[in-house]
């Protein structure tokens, strides 16, 4: 590779040092060129013509040789390059808005430049929202134009629209103690004049250390029915990316929806009643199975319903995989442990039993659920809005993670920890969290996803007035703004807390680290 | 006294007078003299008035056994009558004698004498080594003699000194430290001079507390830096520093006896020096000078070093610079790992202290103290020695006061020792040697804004990096996407990146070759991992080179503690011109990452010309993550911690920062940081970390 430099001999053109004639000469054959048809080609190309707010716009770039000889381009990647040139023109402002490929104080004049064989191309995408804001609905236009030593090229303008979301609920997907755990997806519902779309934000943990974790990108799977509630995206203990199907789901009442991809009609299973809750997270097996977990307090009972992928021509409708009775069961959390550690399935179920609360921990099989010897806790109340925390070791032992109200007039907030050895006697320790249950409204605990052999368990609570607190005494609360199920995620080091904001979307805001 | 006298009588008729002439004896005079100088005599009161004795005076000195002065006397005694003679030795506080000579008849004849005396008393426990010492001193020398007769003048005496000339500091002996990591420092302070050439005077002499501590995750925020330090090196190190006492001879000259010393004290104290904060930018300057000068005025000595409620000993009078020691009882060998003198502090002077000398034994005449700074980089000493020009017969003085300056006192000083951190490079893997070299030197000048000296321990940059290809390949082993992903080729030598990949086209035609999926099913596959377009391929590109290009480094740590660096030119390429815009990359998930073993991955060369950022800042950047700084506000980035770094609004380019827009140095707040302060203390408006 060489290095020219480009602009310097650009401003010797236009400082005179040519003669005026000569000068006129250069830029008419630039022009010409142009005129001609060009020797390069600048496309844009976004994914969709269709956005809501809030989404990752990406927009690919590619210039092309289109001429017969190579040609002098700097790599459009490259982060000293300040060209193309983008424009932006919206119908929510007046004025257009122009922005340079990479910001002019990492650019530098004396870019490097590289020669592009015929035919060849360079390309690159970006993020549109990484460069200018494109949060205000409307329509938008991006043009792009780029110049190089004797040639210049501008892009078919592309349009697309921004429309107003009005971001509803939120869930979370992750690879569980995998190499793809810090890759996250936050399925979603948005409200549109036209009813519900369910899309999905992707995320990633850029820096564990750093608690950086940035959004790279999102997409629309389908439209949904507007009584659609609970977007789910099941937990796996591999890459998921290793299979297809790619399950996301919904409820609308009493039925339960997962789609395998944007293409596929979704398939649905009825749970029987509008007041049966979903234990959260779903599970999604190597196979490609999909199981979710759900909770009836009126039956006192928590079941499993199971999703078959389509996709190799087995027609298979969701079906109940197993029911367990648990009377007065009234919150639950499923896992699915490590590969490494043999993948087991576990469902730690909390019910109110004759005064105290009974701690039920399952494991799942394929078509049953095997009950344990339930764990009893005195001078206890097991809530409902209180999500327990579970997580399985590499050796096979069982962490769970229990919050109860103590039964006396002004309840405390207690967390009951256990550990259920793969062959021994369970060991429980009590501690209280909060000396007065009053005004906690929702509760739940996380343990380390990245690894569970040595897991770090974060508990957050939700008060009346919304602020959410967490267990780190260096974490401050922040405003939920929403009353939807608090979600935690626990990494290697940083501890994340889901928001969904109405207009914008979901994001992850580091808590502690 | 009563005598019987017999006179014979004037006979009866004569006149002549029979006269009794009474026989009489007296001492006429005693001194001591050498060089010409002489000690000034003295007589009782009722002793006949003597002439001045010329060059005489009472401040007589010499030097134990390497100077002989002469003992003078004169004896009045033509009738012979002294019986008896004797010298005898006082020293102050004690009425009895401590040495005798009894004069021999030659010795105590009518007229003058002298007697050769270098100082050699009889041994006891005062005076182990028989000599007189400067620990009695002064001496009062006294002759007194009997006879039959009157005896006019029955004592003479005179007063000698011994005196100290002067004190000298040195590194005291290696054996008395018992931690090996003070032996280190000892090793460091001495380096190939004498003990002697190790003491300050007018330079700085670092003292450099090896700290490879680092980040191990997200430990950034949290004070961990701090507390890990603390741990390490506590309090400070420990350092002997020994004074040597010499005694002033008679021509004033100084000279080395150190039996002439006996038991005394020295006192030892310290004072700060000021910061030099010219040396930092203007912005750094400013938050340092306030966060300095925090309770300047209220603590004794004045200091501008860190103070204890930032985690310093300044004002911290119960964690002293020199701390009381035991001891052990002179010797005639050193007890290995135990120090010898005893050391207690001041009473008034709290941050002040007192040592012992040894009266006999392999450290007689000899005292100090175990030097301890505070852990503190940048923190700097001025250290002295004061042996007091008044001192009391129990052997107190008057040095101990809460005055800002000690006068009346023989001292000595060491200016300066400053204390530094250490940390260590101890890997350059360069993935090709057509790569520009990191300048070190230009990275330690950051560092060196903090006192840290970042020492390079790689023995240069090693190239290629050995089975690159098997490592990077072996780390993405068992993913059918991410394998797809990889370039074919031989991944050492096919870039000089971290990671080549296929473009993005040639990506999806490699993975559906392998999976064989349909374009639906490749279609839905994109979609689903987010895959779907080029701007999504780069951020998939980016998770596997941090997962791979991580993981394959990991293989080429050193064993020792230190920093190990990995250079690429572009963390990643693909086809189609695509590239990393990563700069470097502090990754904590080296698989040998520990508290005391850290890496980072550097994968830019600089910009060129007209570049804001070049890659010594970037390894300066990477460094400062590696030791605990979180990210910087100023420009978009993840993990920003604004609470521990300077203020936006007085400097928001932090070299923490990705903030560009001008050369980044560390703010003051990392510069604190990284000296060991606590955080805790320090606010990012530097306005309110001066209190005065």
């Amino acid at each position: 590779m060489m290095r020219i430099g480009r602009r310097t001999a650009l401003f010797c053109f236009a400082g005179g040092l040519l003669s005026p004639a000569a000068w006129n000469v250069a830029y008419g054959r630039a022009r010409d060129r142009r005129g001609e048809g060009n020797n390069v080609k600048l496309e844009l190309h976004l994914p969709r013509t269709k956005f809501l707010a809030g989404e990752k716009i990406s927009v690919d770039v590619r210039l092309t040789n289109t001429s017969s000889a190579p040609v002098q381009v700097a790599n459009l990647d490259s982060r000293t390059n300040p060209q193309p040139t983008y424009t932006l023109k919206s119908s929510a402002h007046s004025e257009a808005i122009s922005f340079s490929a990479h910001p002019a104080s990492e650019t530098n004049a004396n870019v490097e430049l590289r020669s592009l064989a015929p035919g060849d191309y360079l390309e690159t995408g970006f993020y549109l929202n990484n460069r200018t804001p494109v949060t205000s609905p409307g329509k938008y236009v991006l043009s792009a134009r780029i110049e190089g030593v004797g040639w210049e090229a501008a892009a078919e303008p592309v349009s697309f629209t921004v429309e107003k979301a009005f971001y509803q609920s939120a869930g979370m997907g992750l690879d569980l103690a995998c190499s793809t755990t810090r890759k996250l997806r936050v399925p979603w519902l948005s409200r549109g004049a036209d009813g519900q779309t369910l899309g999905e934000t992707f995320f990633y943990e850029k820096r564990p250390d750093l608690g950086e974790i940035n959004v790279t990108g999102s997409r629309i799977i389908r439209t949904v029915a507007a009584q659609a509630t609970d977007p789910f995206c099941p937990w796996t203990n591999f890459d998921r990316a290793s299979i297809l199907p790619s399950w996301d789901g919904w409820r609308e009442a009493s039925r339960i929806f997962a789609v395998e991809s944007s293409r596929a009609e979704p398939q649905s299973f009825d749970a029987g009643s509008e007041t049966i809750r979903l234990i959260r997270p779903a599970l999604m097996l190597q196979n490609g199975e999909l199981d979710v977990f759900l909770l009836s307090e009126e039956a006192g009972a928590v079941r499993a319903a199971r999703f078959v992928s389509h996709r190799k021509g087995v027609a298979k409708a969701p079906e109940l995989a197993w029911s367990v009775a648990i009377p007065g069961v009234v919150s639950a959390r499923a896992i699915i442990a490590p590969a490494s550690a043999g993948g087991a399935r576990k469902l730690c179920a909390i019910a109110n039993e004759h005064g105290s609360v009974a701690i039920h921990l399952l494991d799942i099989q394929d078509n049953s659920a095997q009950l344990a010897a339930p764990i009893q806790i005195d001078n206890a109340i097991a809530v409902a809005a209180y999500e327990p925390g579970l997580t399985v070791a590499a050796n096979g032992a069982v962490r769970f993670s229990v919050i109860v109200r103590t039964k006396d007039p002004d309840g405390r907030i207690d967390i009951v920890d256990g550990i259920v050895p793969a062959s021994g006697q369970p060991n429980v320790q009590r501690s209280t969290i909060a000396q007065r249950e009053q005004g906690v409204t929702a509760a739940t605990i996380a343990y380390t996803a990245t690894e569970t052999s040595s897991p770090v368990r974060v508990w957050a609570i939700r008060l009346h007035d919304g602020t959410v607190h967490f267990a780190s005494p260096n974490a401050h609360p922040v405003e939920s703004g929403s009353n939807l199920p608090i979600s935690l995620l626990r990494m290697s080091g940083a501890t994340y807390f889901l928001t969904l904001n109405p207009e914008t979307g979901p994001a992850f805001l580091p808590v502690a680290h | 006294m009563d005598r019987t006298v017999y006179v014979a009588r004037t006979a009866y008729d004569l006149t002549h007078v029979n006269r009794l002439a009474i026989p009489q004896l007296g001492v006429i005079s005693l001194y001591l003299e050498i060089g010409g100088k002489r000690s000034k005599p003295y007589l009782i009161d009722t002793a006949p008035p003597q002439p001045a004795l010329p060059n005489s005076s009472d401040d007589f000195h010499f030097v134990p056994e390497l100077e002989t002065p002469k003992i003078k006397y004169e004896i009045d005694d033509p009738g012979a009558l002294i019986t008896e003679a004797k010298l005898q030795l006082f020293h102050r506080g004690k009425s009895e004698f401590i040495w005798e000579k009894v004069l021999t008849e030659d010795e105590y004849t009518h007229g003058e004498h002298e007697l050769d005396w270098n100082g050699k008393i009889t041994r006891d426990t005062d005076f182990p080594e028989e000599l007189i010492t400067v620990e009695h001193s002064p001496y009062k020398l006294k002759l007194t003699i009997k006879g039959d007769g009157y005896n006019y003048s029955p004592a003479a005496w005179t007063y000698l000194h011994v005196l100290v000339h002067s004190l000298e500091l040195e590194l005291g002996p290696k054996s008395c430290l018992s931690a090996a990591r003070d032996k280190q420092i000892w090793d460091q302070l001495k380096g190939t001079g004498t003990e002697k050439a190790a003491i300050p005077s007018g330079t700085v002499k670092k003292v450099v507390l090896l700290s490879n501590i680092f980040s191990t995750g997200a430990d950034k925020a949290d004070n961990t830096l701090y507390n890990e330090y603390q741990a390490l090196w506590d309090n400070g190190p420990n350092i002997p520093i020994f004074a040597n006492i010499y005694v002033k001879a008679s021509d004033d000259t100084k000279k080395d006896n150190p039996k002439a010393i006996g038991k005394v004290r020295l006192l030892w104290d310290w004072e700060g020096i000021d910061e030099d904060v010219s040396i930092h930018f203007n912005k750094a300057r400013e938050y340092i000078a306030d966060s300095i000068n925090y309770k300047k005025d209220k603590t004794k000595p004045k200091s501008d070093n860190c103070h204890l409620d930032r985690g310093g000993k300044r004002g911290d009078d119960s964690n002293s610079v020199f701390p009381a020691q035991a001891g052990y009882g002179s010797a005639p060998s050193l007890t290995p790992d135990s120090f010898p003198f005893k050391v207690e502090r001041c009473s008034q002077r709290t941050w002040a202290s007192y040592s012992e000398t040894w009266r006999d034994g392999v450290l007689k005449g000899k005292t100090g103290v175990i030097f301890k700074p505070s852990r503190m980089a940048g923190d700097r000493y001025k250290i002295a020695a004061y042996f007091p020009h008044l001192r009391k017969p129990d052997g107190t003085d008057d040095l101990d006061t809460k005055e800002d300056k000690i006068v009346h006192a023989i001292q000595v000083s060491a200016e300066s020792f400053q204390v530094w951190r250490e940390l260590h490079l101890v890997t350059y893997c360069k993935k090709k040697s057509t790569i520009p070299s990191l300048n070190f030197v230009t990275v330690g000048n950051y560092y060196s804004k903090a006192y840290i000296s970042v020492e390079d321990k790689t023995g240069g940059p090693v190239s290629p990096m050995a089975a690159y290809d098997t490592n990077l390949r072996a780390a993405l082993a068992g993913s059918v996407d991410k394998t797809a992903a990889l370039a074919a080729g031989d991944q050492g030598a096919i870039t000089e990146a971290g990671a080549k990949f296929r473009s993005y086209a040639d990506f999806k035609t490699e993975y559906q070759t392998r999976t064989g999926l349909s374009d639906d099913d490749l279609r839905d596959w994109l979609n689903a991992n987010n895959v779907a377009n080029v701007a999504a391929y780069r951020g998939y590109l980016e998770a596997i080179a941090d997962d791979a290009v991580v993981k394959a480094c990991s293989n080429y740590f050193s064993a020792n503690s230190g920093i190990n660096i990995f250079q690429f030119n572009l963390y990643w390429e693909a086809g189609g011109g695509l590239e990393s815009g990563t700069n470097g990359f502090a990754s904590t998930d080296f698989a040998n990452t520990t508290r005391n073993k850290a890496g980072f991955i550097q994968c830019r060369v600089n910009y060129g010309a007209g570049s804001q950022n070049n890659m010594q800042q970037t390894m300066s950047h990477e460094m400062g993550h590696i030791c605990f700084l979180p990210h910087a506000p100023g420009a978009p980035a993840g993990g920003i911690v604004a609470e521990l770094h300077d203020q936006v609004s007085h400097w928001d380019s932090c070299i923490m920062s990705y903030n560009y827009v001008r050369e980044r140095q560390f703010c003051g707040l990392c510069l604190l940081r990284m000296r060991g302060w606590d955080q805790n203390g320090l606010n990012s408006d530097s306005s309110k970390n001066k209190k005065t």
